[in-house]
C-alpha cells in the first residue's frame, strides 16, 4: 500500500526554464496535456505555472491582439514563486492535507528546501486512494456496527478466525463528530463466498450488521 | 433427440463435507423431480465424460492441476495454499480430481451434442463452475467448466461463443480467462460487487486488447425484483446477443438469485427465471438454430429452490408450462429428510412476493446502470 510521497510520485517531471517564453511553456503544456509545470533551473525549484495562469495571460481568441507577446514574455515574469512544496518522506495522507486545503492541483516534491525530486497530483492522490479501497482479490464485504469499546473488533475477528476465513482487508474510519451513538464502523473485506455463518454468529454478540441486510429487511 | 439431460449419480462425488453449502444433493433432488414427473424420458439422458488434463490445461495451469491431482489423492502439501486448496470455501476432499473432472466433462459431453447435432439442446447442472480461475480454486468451484468447454468449442469448431451468466455471482473466471478474446461474448448479470463475493463485474469491466466491448456486466442492486431484473436482461442483453450473433450458447443458470437463497440479497422469484429461461430459449433458436448448452451453477437453497428452478429450466427446454403442482411422489420421498417445508408447486405463489422497501430507487439505479451500459457499448456501435 503507498504510503509515503515518494511511493506515487512522478519522477521524471516535465518542466520548464525560467527563461523559456510563455508561448514556449504553454506548448509544453499543451503537447503533454498537464495542467502544472514546475520552473526548474539546474534541479533548482523556482516556481509553478498552472493552466489557469497561463491562460490568464493568453490574449483572447475573440480579439485580435498580439501574439508576440506571449513570444516576449519570460514565464519568470508570470510565474508563482511562493510554491506550497511537499518532501518524498511525507505521507500520501499529508499530501492529501495540503491539495484539499490549499485547492491547488500539484504539489512539487523537493528535499532542501528547493531540490526538484518529483511531483504529485490531485490525481495520484486519488489513483492511490481508489487502489487502497478496490478489490485485488476476490472476497464478500460485511459492514458492522460495533460498541466502541476496547476489545469488540477482536471479538469480530476472534470469530472471523473460529471460521478459517482470510481477511482481505480491514477498513475503520475514526469516529465522526457527529457520531453520539458510541458506536463504530467497519466494513471488513473477506476471503469467502459465503460469510452467512459468520455474520450470524457476529449478530449473535448483539452487534449490528448495516448493509445490505437492512436494505430489504430481515430475510 | 430434441434435448439432452447429461447425469450420472457420480456427480454427486463433487462433494466438500457435509456441513458445505455447496451441496449435490440438488441434483440429486432435480434429477428426480423431473424423472417423478415424467418430463424427462430415458432417451433424453445421457451420461457424462470425463475431461482429460489436456482438455483441463487449455484454460488451467498445469501446476493448479496437478496441486488439485495431488490433493486428490489425500497428499498434503505447502503449495496447496498459492492455489486456494484447502480452505473454508475449497476444503479438500479425496478424489476431488475425478469429481471436478468429470463436472468439465459433463459440459464437454453436452457441447459436443449440441454441435455435432445430436441434440438441439442440452442440459449439465452440475456444471456451471463459472469462479474457478486459471491457476486457483474460488468459490465453490475447482476447474471452470464451462471455459473448459469454451476453449474446446473455439479449438475444435471455431465457433463465436456467447457465454451467458444469469448467477446471483459474477463469473468473474469466465470472464478473465476470455479477456481479451473477441470471438467469445462473456456477459454476466449479478448483484452488484459491492458487498457481494467476489466483488467484480462492474459495467467498466469490458474486456482489454482485441476483446474489448465483449464483456458485458450487469450489476443489479441487493433486493433487485423479478419486474426489473427481466426488463433490464431484455434492454441490454438481447440486443447485444443479436449483434454478436454466436454460434452457440452456453448460459450459466445459477438460481442463487432466488428471495429464498441464504447467500445473496436478489429478490427474484419462480416468474422471473421462467422469463429469463425463456429469452434465453428464443436467442438460441432465433441466432443459432437452438444451439444452447444450459448449465447449472449457484444455488444455496437446497430443498425449497433449486430442483424447482431447473426443473423449470427444463420444461422450457422441451417445451412444457409447469404451472402445476409437485408430484406427490417427490413430496413425500423428500419431506422428512428435508428438514424444511417443501414447496408444493413449480412456480411461487405470487402472493408471497417479498416486499422490498426500497423498491423505487433500486429500479431506478439499475435503469441508471443499464443507460451507462448502452451508451458505452462498443458491440452495437
Amino acid at each position: 500500500m503507498p504510503v509515503l510521497v515518494e511511493d506515487i510520485m512522478t519522477r521524471q517531471v516535465i518542466s520548464v526554464n525560467p527563461f523559456n517564453t510563455v508561448m514556449e511553456t504553454l506548448k509544453v503544456a499543451k503537447e503533454n496535456r498537464i495542467r502544472h509545470i514546475p520552473i526548474v533551473e539546474e534541479s533548482t525549484l523556482k516556481g509553478v505555472v498552472s493552466d489557469r495562469d497561463l491562460r490568464s495571460v493568453s490574449p483572447s481568441v475573440l480579439v485580435e491582439e498580439d501574439m508576440n507577446l506571449l513570444e516576449k514574455t519570460l514565464v519568470k515574469e508570470i510565474m508563482i514563486t511562493n510554491v506550497i512544496t511537499i518532501h518524498p518522506l511525507d505521507t500520501v495522507e499529508e499530501a492529501a492535507r495540503l491539495l484539499y486545503i490549499h485547492k491547488i492541483g500539484c504539489l512539487p516534491v523537493v528535499t532542501g528546501g528547493d531540490q526538484m525530486m518529483g511531483i504529485i497530483t490531485d490525481g495520484d492522490v486519488l489513483a492511490s486512494y481508489v487502489e487502497m479501497m478496490g478489490i485485488l482479490e476476490q472476497g464478500s464485504v460485511i459492514q458492522l456496527d460495533i460498541p466502541d469499546r476496547p476489545g469488540t473488533l477482536a471479538k469480530v475477528l476472534e470469530i472471523i478466525t473460529e471460521h478459517g476465513v482470510n481477511i482481505i482487508s480491514i477498513f475503520m474510519p475514526p469516529k465522526g463528530k457527529d457520531n453520539k451513538a458510541n458506536s463504530r464502523e467497519i466494513i471488513i473485506r473477506l476471503q469467502t463466498i459465503d460469510p452467512s455463518k459468520i455474520i450470524a454468529d457476529i449478530k449473535e454478540l448483539g452487534f449490528l450488521v448495516i448493509w445490505p441486510e437492512l436494505w430489504g429487511g430481515a430475510k | 433427440m430434441r434435448t439432452a439431460f447429461i447425469y450420472s449419480g457420480d456427480f454427486l462425488k463433487y462433494r466438500f463435507n457435509e456441513e458445505h453449502p455447496f451441496d449435490p444433493l440438488r441434483l440429486h433432488l432435480t434429477y428426480d423431480l423431473l424423472m417423478q414427473s415424467g418430463l424427462l424420458r430415458d432417451e433424453e439422458l445421457v451420461s457424462p465424460r470425463s475431461a482429460s488434463t489436456a482438455e483441463l490445461e487449455a484454460v488451467h495451469a498445469q501446476g493448479y492441476i496437478d496441486a488439485v491431482i495431488r490433493a486428490s489423492r489425500g497428499e498434503n502439501h505447502e503449495d496447496f495454499a498459492q492455489y486456494d486448496l484447502g480452505t473454508e470455501d475449497i476444503p479438500i476432499f479425496k478424489d476431488m480430481h475425478p469429481a471436478a473432472a468429470l463436472a468439465v466433462g459433463g459440459t464437454l459431453t453436452a457441447a459436443e451434442l449440441v454441435m455435432e447435432g445430436r441434440a438441439r439442446h442440452a442440459v449439465n447442472i452440475a456444471g456451471g463452475l463459472h469462479h474457478a480461475q486459471k491457476s486457483k480454486a474460488s468459490g465453490f468451484c475447482i476447474y471452470n467448466d464451462a471455459a473448459v468447454a469454451i476453449a474446446y468449442l473455439r479449438d475444435k469448431y471455431d465457433a463465436r461463443v456467447l457465454y451467458l451468466d444469469i448467477d446471483a455471482h459474477h463469473g468473474d473466471g469466465v470472464q478473465n480467462i476470455f479477456y481479451d478474446d473477441p470471438n467469445v461474448l462473456v456477459i454476466s448479470i449479478h448483484e452488484s460487487g459491492h458487498y457481494l463475493f467476489p466483488g467484480t463485474g462492474d459495467i467498466y469491466e469490458q474486456g482489454s486488447d482485441e476483446g474489448y466491448g465483449y464483456t458485458i456486466n450487469l450489476p443489479m442492486e441487493p433486493y433487485t425484483q423479478d419486474g426489473s431484473f427481466v426488463s433490464l436482461f431484455e434492454a441490454v442483453v438481447v440486443p447485444h446477443v443479436h449483434a454478436f450473433s454466436p454460434d452457440i450458447i452456453i448460459s450459466q443458470n445459477g438460481c442463487d438469485g432466488h428471495h429464498l437463497d441464504p447467500l445473496t440479497h436478489l429478490s427474484l422469484t419462480t416468474k422471473g427465471y421462467l422469463q429469463i429461461f425463456h429469452l434465453i430459449h428464443d436467442l438460441a433458436e432465433q441466432l443459432c438454430e437452438g444451439k444452447l448448452v444450459a448449465l447449472g451453477g449457484g444455488g444455496y437453497n437446497t430443498w425449497q429452490v433449486v430442483p424447482r428452478v431447473w426443473a423449470l429450466l427444463w420444461g422450457q427446454l422441451v417445451g412444457e408450462k409447469l404451472d402445476g403442482p409437485l408430484p406427490e411422489g417427490w413430496i413425500k420421498k423428500w419431506q422428512d429428510i428435508s428438514g424444511s417445508v417443501l414447496p408444493r408447486f413449480y412456480c411461487d405463489d405470487p402472493d408471497l412476493v417479498p416486499q422490498i422497501p426500497r423498491r423505487k430507487e433500486i429500479e431506478e439505479k439499475n435503469q441508471i446502470v443499464a443507460n451507462r451500459i448502452m451508451r458505452q457499448s462498443v458491440l452495437l456501435l
